[in-house]
């Protein structure tokens, strides 16, 4: 009985411990359900992981494939972008032959030097470049080798379709895509990582016909050089940038020095008697002097060591618009002197003609003004010597000479909103006088040879001597003419200038801004004005003719003291 | 011996063994895939920039302007050539007197419109204009020649390939 009791509780016992240990096992695997569970639901329901978001982002594919954003003009026609190309490097620790290596990589890229690639791949390093931006073919020849130790960079390489045509305003990269000229360093922050492509006022097709029409004036007049500019007047873009010579940036190390040099804002020239315009200008609006005054003519001016001639003399007295149209330096001088020094200086500062532009370019210089303004500055600069500034100060100043009389910011990124902004410099009555004088110029002045047809073209001549060293050169010149057009309302400004040209016979020997510069004006006028739909006008019509008239006699209150002709 | 309940529980378990494992493969296989497609957009789009920036090689005005020369009959247009609406004259009809183009300032314009006029072609204004030779077999001789042949032309003018050197 004793026993039975005995082992009844031993088995009870038993039971009981099972039962716990059980209990223990249970309590386990329901944790570790529990744990599942917990993690299923935040992997389901949360879903708030690194790795699946990293999983999901690796099926898209990245819409921007270039690092670097294109370059369009104002068309959208492309004019720099970034093609994927593949770059050679080794490992120099996994080449095991350099020597043999080497040559059979000069085999494929004839261009590299054997001994520097064996001394590379020789060298006690983990990664040296052998070279940069191969072609398909190079890197599929190159992995034929199949040298140890040897593989590709995926790159980008700037390529720039137009070449030379528009080598100066877009620039260039380095190896590494980073701007190191023109409009690639300037915007160079805008340019990289930039989806859209960057929109320039540039139109090629102007571009085009500016370089080939300057080029070809160059040639005849055996000129050193030459730039031109045509600028919208009423938004400040610039629609075409010529210097030449000039240079492909597709590979700028070749070009030589002197033609990666920018004419137009970079070299600041004394462009001459286009600077009678805004002399002309000052003189009115401020009333120095007034349409129908009389200037004594007659013979030069001496001031100390200075004598300031005209050079076709009419040894007469001259009214206001006379002095223009027969670009008289002795009229417009004594011009100046009624509009004094400090009128001057201020207009002139207004217009922008001494500081830099705001055009989007690294290369850009300050215009050179005199130091002290004496009286013998400001005659000089009243016919464009004395003051040097470059092709395009001028071209912003005369758009702001001739819309009515206000400057805006000459600019080279195509402008969402047109026309708005700039300062008031001249009134619009100042405006438009200046317009019929120009325009008297190109009709009977000096710059016939500007004309075009129906496109009403006004303009204005300067021809001024290089100084070298000091002191002037006769037969080195700046030859340029300035034209805008319509003249009843003008859209465009062109600005063309011919460095150093020589005379030749069919231009009677002579190498002035007329007879060089001139020619080029109109004939890009000619060709523009069709593309950019710029309707010609009948010449002949009453109101056009009214809308240009000058009155070239002097009024009888004004000017000379008796009537002596 | 093996319970029902047991035996629907093993072939359930079979069941879901086979469709994980079914499914497994088709995402393998629909990931192969995604890669494939990944790799042909990414070099179709390298190509297609490629081809733009090719196209916008090709259309170097210079090499345009000298195509046209060669292929085509047409010279730059002039300021002459353009005229509004309001300026063209009125169009001849019964009651009306002849139209007023003999005044002198509007015979350019007149004559252009009248295109099928034997003298329609200006003389060419522009300074580059090829000079009109065009008789009338010349004329008779480009109608006939059609786009293809001249598109061949163009295509096969490894004058300017050799000229572009870019490629």
């Amino acid at each position: 009985m004793i026993r039975r009791i005995k082992m009844e509780s031993t088995k009870k016992q038993a039971i009981e411990t099972a039962r716990n240990r059980l209990l223990i096992g249970g309590a386990l695997m329901a944790a570790a359900f529990l744990v599942v569970g917990a993690r299923l639901f935040d992997i389901v329901v949360l879903n708030e992981n690194e790795d699946l978001r990293r999983a999901a982002a690796r099926d898209i594919v990245r819409p921007d494939i270039m690092a670097r954003a294109d370059i369009v003009d104002r068309n959208g026609i492309l004019l720099a972008t970034s093609l994927p190309t593949a770059s050679l490097f080794a490992n120099p620790h996994k080449v095991s032959d350099p020597a043999s290596a080497a040559t059979r990589i000069v085999e494929v890229l004839p261009d590299l030097s054997e001994e520097v690639v064996a001394a590379r791949l020789s060298a006690d390093k983990g990664f040296v470049w052998l070279r940069r931006n191969l072609t398909p073919t190079q890197q599929f020849e190159i992995n034929r080798l199949g040298i140890p130790g040897l593989d590709f960079e995926e790159e980008e390489r700037r390529v720039y379709p137009h070449g030379r045509l528009a080598g100066h305003i877009i620039g260039f990269t380095n190896v590494d895509n980073a701007g190191l000229a023109g409009i690639e360093q300037s915007m160079d922050a805008a340019i990289s990582g930039a989806k859209e492509p960057l929109k320039l006022s540039i139109d090629i097709r102007v571009q085009q016909i500016v370089r080939q029409e300057l080029a070809a004036q160059i040639e005849k007049f055996k000129a050193i050089g030459g730039g031109g500019i045509v600028l919208d007047v009423r938004t400040g873009e610039v629609i075409s940038m010529v210097s030449l010579p000039d240079f492909d940036p597709n590979a700028p190390a070749q070009a030589p020095d002197e033609t990666r040099f920018n004419r137009i804002t970079l070299g600041v020239y004394e462009l001459g008697s286009v600077f009678k315009i805004f002399n002309h200008a000052i003189a009115l609006e401020t009333g120095a002097a007034s349409m129908s005054k009389s200037y004594d003519a007659t013979k030069p001016i001496k001031i100390s060591r200075f004598r300031i001639s005209d050079y076709h003399p009419e040894n007469r007295w001259l009214t206001v618009p006379e002095i223009f149209k027969l670009s008289s330096n002795i009229g417009s001088a004594k011009m100046a002197l009624d509009i004094g020094s400090e009128r001057q200086r201020k207009y002139l500062g207004h217009l922008g003609l001494l500081r830099r532009t705001s055009i989007e370019l690294p290369e850009q210089s300050m215009p050179m003004i005199p130091a002290r303004w004496r009286e013998i500055n400001t005659m000089t600069i009243s016919y464009g010597h004395g003051i040097a500034v470059s092709p395009l100060h001028l071209a912003s100043a005369v758009a702001a000479t001739v819309n009515g009389g206000i400057l805006r910011p000459a600019t080279l990124i195509r402008a969402k909103t047109p026309e708005t902004g700039g300062v008031q410099v001249f009134s619009a009555e100042t405006s438009d006088k200046m317009r019929r004088l120009l325009r008297l110029v190109v009709e009977n002045g000096t710059g016939r040879n500007a004309d075009a047809p129906g496109y009403l073209v006004g303009g204005k001549t300067g021809t001024a001597e290089k100084q070298v060293n000091g002191s002037y050169k006769r037969n080195a010149l700046i030859s340029s003419f300035v034209g805008v057009f319509p003249a009843t309302d003008p859209r465009f400004v062109v600005y063309i200038m011919i460095d150093e040209p020589k005379g030749i016979r069919e231009s009677f020997g002579y190498a002035t801004g007329g007879w060089t510069a001139a020619p080029v004006v109109g004939g890009v006028i000619k060709r523009m004005a069709p593309l950019m739909g710029i309707k010609p006008l009948d010449e002949t019509a009453p109101e056009i003719v009214r809308a240009l008239n000058v009155n070239l006699t002097a009024g009888p209150a004004e000017g000379r003291p008796n009537a002596t002709n | 011996m093996i319970r029902p309940t047991s035996a629907i529980l093993l072939v359930l378990a079979a069941a879901a063994g086979g469709a994980l494992f079914h499914v497994s493969f088709e995402v393998s296989a629909l990931d192969d895939r995604l890669g494939t497609l990944n790799r042909d957009i990414k070099s179709d789009r390298e190509a297609i920039h490629v081809l733009k920036a090719e196209w916008s090689f090709l259309n170097q005005p210079e090499r345009i302007e000298e195509l046209a020369r060669r292929h085509l009959d047409l010279t730059p247009v002039s300021g002459k050539q353009l005229t509004g609406a309001g300026t063209l004259p009125v169009r001849p009809e019964q009651d009306l007197p002849a139209p007023q183009i003999d005044n002198g300032q509007n015979i350019d314009r007149a004559i252009l419109l009248d295109a099928g006029a034997p003298k329609a072609k200006p003389a060419a204004p522009h300074r580059r204009a090829i000079v009109p030779v065009v008789s009338h077999t010349a004329k008779t001789d480009v109608a006939s020649r059609s786009l293809d042949d001249v598109l061949r032309e163009i295509v096969s003018d490894d004058v300017h390939a050799g000229k572009a050197g870019a490629r």
